[in-house]
């Protein structure tokens, strides 16, 4: 909010010296208050999105003053009106158009490279401060996590061999790592569940087997789990290679088959489980092909065969021609609610795409070629937190006890319960008087505006009255202000609440000011102009007016004892919700008995 | 998930950490006891009181930087004063 307001006012001081006419142009106050309204823009725009609404306002406003300029053919107009080409005339166009270019690359420079350069910096302090992984952590890619303090990790070998140890990730959801462990699906085949699992654990170690056994030089296959360690030829899994997928820790093979998975239950979802015992030679159920996804895939060899995170692909069942996926479904609590897994028929998924995270094999040694997570750098990471950022906050749609929308903030028709407890409660509501009249200046001008408007067209010449252009430019400015702040609240999906109305109400309250001042002192024939004594009284009489308010609201601010009866005065809508109830008859006789507590807004 | 930008969280975290506060109370309900725990509230919630309150002068100098009377200026930070019950 302060952030806000610090733009309005820096942002009304260079209008100011900007109205002061070209000679204070790019003089020393006429840049300070260009630069302020910068960094008041970046410094809004760093503590919440709604900035960017105040961006707008600031953008609306400079685009008036730059046509302004260019109109203004005397002193900066790049529009020559002399009819002759004269040299004279030519040359005064090139240093006009000169002036003009200076204007522009001055407010290009404080109102958008300021704001953009502290907005990055902020981000870069934010980094720089939270080296340490959290709760957060799942939001973001593993790029970006490979960064954190403890969350890095060690080199692990490029190449992935017939006979690797991998883990294997999920590339979409951040659900984690391909993962079985010894318990049933209770459902369906009651075959050994496999899921997603975002830690790091031996249950997610695989080992990937040719879909045959090699043979030795005397044509005998060679059985065991080491059978692929010592061949002349390096066994490199190339795109379209079918695999067998065995886990280490239970001895079963990653296996699907036509039968309906356990949450989704779809027609073109198959259920995937782990299915056999040690010593068992599998069936075609676990045939998997490898398809490399060569656009997500790092270019180069990583687009021809399997390597460590640098290739994307898919696993698609040979015998059904599904593919392996998982999306964000839990498991219920037999499975402890760990992502769902399945094998998805039909179209690309984005959801089907995985990678492998680590491999060990015997033939790679510690002087084989090693990859890790490529450092997004500070634009990737910028970057990448804007996405998560925007897509989180649209997600928040879900409703809540005291949301409110848009239509129904100027009217101050419902507030937002915060907390209550022994007899006492905090809600939030504006002051009613400030509250309306500040909506209603804005109707005022909305109607005067509507006039105006209509007498233009009809050629009355209203604007050649000083007061009158000045007030409509002047209130409009914050009208603009406030509707800038306002609407577009209404193209949003998510749950609001009544606060995100306070910067409108901030440029209301201003609209509201500058039309009593400007009724009381400048508009000549309602008598007021001579009569300065009577606006004085009227802005007291206003102040007290609202203080008395202020104060009959007060315990719903400040949580403070209050009687039943004395709630009951002041709540003069039903919509008003706050509950007159929780208070007893007399204020003494506190505190027994709690009202239950209510879910809370987050506060944003 | 935070879907702020950062700036707010790092001065309350600024102030946080001049006030001396230690970072073990989670501020996940309200209403929970802070002051068992010994958190500093009383500085910590100083920032946000400021920024509150330089609102009132900040509409003072806006409305006399767009053309107002003081008196009128006047009026506006007092409507600040007693308008919104509750400014975060």
């Amino acid at each position: 909010m302060i952030a806000t307001a610090f733009t309005a006012f820096a942002f009304t001081s260079f209008s100011n010296q900007q109205e002061l006419g070209p000679s204070r142009a790019f003089g020393l106050s006429w840049w300070f208050w260009l630069a302020m309204t910068g960094l008041g823009l970046g410094m809004t725009v760093s503590i919440k999105w709604v900035g960017l609404f105040t961006i707008a306002w600031v953008g609306a406003l400079t685009l008036v003053h730059l046509w302004v300029l260019l109109g203004d053919y005397k002193n900066v107009s790049v529009v020559s009106f002399s009819l002759d080409a004269h040299v004279v005339a030519m040359e005064s166009a090139n240093g006009s158009q000169r002036i003009f270019a200076k204007h522009f690359m001055a407010r290009a420079f404080c109102l958008i490279v300021i704001p953009l350069t502290f907005y990055m910096a902020m981000f870069q302090i934010h980094f720089l401060v939270l080296q340490n992984p959290g709760d957060g952590d799942g939001f973001m890619s593993s790029e970006f996590q490979s960064t954190l303090n403890s969350k890095g990790m060690q080199n692990v070998a490029a190449d992935v061999l017939f006979g690797s140890r991998v883990s294997i990730r999920h590339l979409n959801t951040q659900g984690g790592y391909l993962h079985s462990h010894p318990l049933m699906y209770p459902t369906g085949s009651k075959q050994q569940q496999i899921t997603l699992y975002p830690h790091k654990d031996d249950n997610n170690l695989w080992f990937l087997e040719n879909q045959t056994q090699p043979l030795d030089i005397n044509g005998e296959p060679i059985n065991g789990t080491g059978a692929w360690n010592n061949l002349a030829e390096t066994p490199y899994i190339k795109d379209g290679a079918v695999l067998r997928i065995y886990h280490i820790a239970t001895h079963r093979r990653l296996h699907s088959h036509d039968v309906r998975p356990p949450v989704t239950e779809a027609d073109w979802q198959n259920e995937v489980s782990a299915y056999g015992y040690e010593g068992f030679d599998g069936d075609a159920n676990d045939f998997f092909r490898v398809e490399i996804v060569k656009k997500k895939s790092k270019s180069g060899v990583a687009q021809e065969r399997l390597r460590t995170i640098d290739t994307k692909f898919r696993l698609v069942h040979v015998m059904t021609g599904c593919v392996l996926f998982s999306h964000k479904v839990k498991l219920p609590d037999w499975a402890s609610e760990q992502q769902e897994v399945t094998c998805a028929r039909g179209g690309t998924l984005p959801n089907s795409v995985w990678y492998i995270e680590s491999n060990e094999h015997a033939q790679l040694g510690p002087d084989a070629e090693t990859v890790n997570y490529a450092n997004p750098g500070f634009f990737g990471k910028f970057w990448e937190l804007q996405k998560v950022m925007w897509k989180t906050n649209a997600g928040l749609v879900e409703s809540h006890a005291w949301d409110s929308r848009p239509p129904s903030w100027p009217i101050l028709s419902r507030g937002i319960n915060f907390w209550g407890k022994n007899h006492r409660q905090i809600y939030l509501i504006g002051n009613p008087i400030i509250w309306w009249s500040a909506t209603a200046s804005v109707l005022l001008y909305v109607l005067f505006k509507g006039i105006a408007v209509l007498r233009w067209q009809r050629s009355c010449n209203d604007y050649a009255v000083t007061v009158f252009k000045r007030f409509d430019y002047e209130i409009g400015t914050s009208v603009l202000g406030w509707a800038l702040h306002y609407f577009p609240f209404f193209l949003m999906q998510r749950q609001l609440f009544l606060h995100h109305y306070f910067p409108a109400l901030y440029f209301g309250i201003m609209a509201f000011c500058q039309t009593y001042d400007f009724i009381t002192t400048r508009v000549s024939g309602v008598g007021l102009r001579e009569n300065p004594i009577i606006s004085k009284v009227g802005a007291v009489a206003f102040l007290a007016l609202s203080a008395v308010t202020f104060a009959l609201f007060s315990p719903l601010a400040y949580g403070n004892t209050w009687t039943k009866a004395e709630c009951n005065r002041v709540k003069l809508f039903g919509t008003w919700d706050w509950d007159c109830n929780t208070f007893l008859d007399t204020v003494s006789g506190l505190p027994d008995g709690v009202i239950p507590k209510r879910k809370l807004p987050e506060r944003a | 998930m935070d879907v702020h930008p950062p700036l707010a969280k790092l001065m309350i975290t600024l102030f946080g950490f001049v006030a001396g506060f230690d970072g073990n109370f989670d501020f996940k309900d309200i209403g929970k006891d802070y002051l068992e725990p010994n958190v500093p509230y009383v500085a910590m919630r100083m920032f946000p009181a400021i920024c509150g309150i330089l609102l009132a002068p900040t509409m003072f100098l806006t409305l006399k930087a767009a053309g107002c009377r003081s008196f009128t200026a006047l009026m506006g930070a007092g409507l600040i004063i007693f308008g919104a019950l509750e400014c975060p």
